[in-house]
């Protein structure tokens, strides 16, 4: 998923956020987020 | 302003971090501060020509003038005198190396699972970055404007903590809802219960409860049925022989459920069924 690998490399800097997205991805849970409308104001 | 400044500008007026913002700003004058806070960082020390023009006989022991990068601008080398790193020997540490090559190989095949997502994630943790950013355009390159743009954006602000996983309940199946069978079939779905009720552990013997029936073909296809359906076809299968509707004298035992779900006719209280002659299940 070429999204992901978008979102890891503009968190590059950020390794908290990196591991977050790691997490994401081991969970299955990529495309939830990236697909869910609303999901990143539900935070 | 650089292009690498200039994407850090706008990230961090994007982010709202207006006080980043404004020290990118200002460092957009300095070139000598940008070049240093891009150069590589694998020298236990580094200077400038001009710092280490200051720098005692003693102090300059064992640094080399090296190139420790390319101007982001002007694309001239970055010349500092540096000494290496205690594990000496490449500028560039192996593993960091090996991170960097990984992270390109990464970058330019794909991500296919979460073990390749992680070693990516991993891999940039230890490049610095002016390597990030040449793997940025390196994939900006690859994917040009294909990207769904709104999905990085999701996946950015859920890194950054501003998202959670918002799952979509799956649909709820659709309803059960009992289907009454149709008058030639429903002879069928009679035989088949009353057929189960004989083999369950409720039948007395050869005969099974008319109410057991009726409830059974109530649960399973709804209250019209196990209503004067039922009753109608239980008298077709009586006159066929397939079955035998038993009347009853002495209710004494029945309760008031059971005796409500019976027939009852002008012959009598019709509580049992038993198998007739042309029973062939």
């Amino acid at each position: 998923m070429d999204e992901l690998i978008a979102a890891i490399l503009a968190v590059a800097d950020d390794p908290a956020a990196l591991d977050r997205l790691t997490d994401l991805a081991d969970s299955d849970d990529v495309e939830v987020v990236a697909d869910a409308e609303g999901a990143t104001d539900a935070g | 302003m650089t292009d690498v400044l200039l994407i850090a500008y706008l990230i961090a007026l994007a982010d709202g971090d207006i006080d980043t913002a404004r020290y990118l700003a200002d460092l957009a004058g300095d070139d000598a501060a940008v070049a240093a806070l891009l150069e590589d960082e694998d020298y236990s020390e580094s200077y400038t020509p001009d710092e280490h023009a200051l720098l005692s006989e003693a102090a300059r022991a064992g640094l080399t003038l090296t190139q420790v990068g390319t101007h982001p601008r002007t694309g001239k080398p970055i010349m500092r005198w540096v000494r290496q790193a205690a594990s000496g020997g490449s500028t560039v540490k192996p593993d960091r190396a090996t991170a960097r090559g990984t992270a390109t190989r990464l970058v330019r095949d794909g991500v296919e699972t979460a073990a390749e997502a992680k070693l990516l994630a991993d891999s940039l943790k230890q490049m610095s970055t002016a390597d990030i950013d040449g793997l940025k355009r390196e994939f900006q390159a690859r994917t040009g404007g294909r990207l769904k743009q709104e999905k990085v954006d999701r996946l950015v602000a859920y890194a950054r903590g501003r998202g959670s996983v918002v799952r979509t309940p799956a649909p709820a199946p659709p309803p059960v809802t009992p289907t009454t069978p149709t008058a030639a079939s429903i002879e069928a779905a009679v035989m088949g219960e009353v057929s189960g009720l004989f083999k369950s552990p409720r039948s007395t013997g050869d005969l099974i409860k008319i109410a057991d029936l009726r409830d059974a073909m109530a649960a399973k296809y709804g209250r019209e049925a196990a209503g004067q359906n039922l009753d109608a076809a239980l008298n077709r299968m009586d006159l066929a022989g397939v079955i035998r509707l038993v009347e009853i004298d002495d209710t004494s035992r029945a309760t008031t459920d059971e005796i409500s779900k019976a027939i009852r006719s002008s012959a009598g209280l019709t509580f049992y069924i038993r198998k007739g002659t042309q029973w062939t299940n």
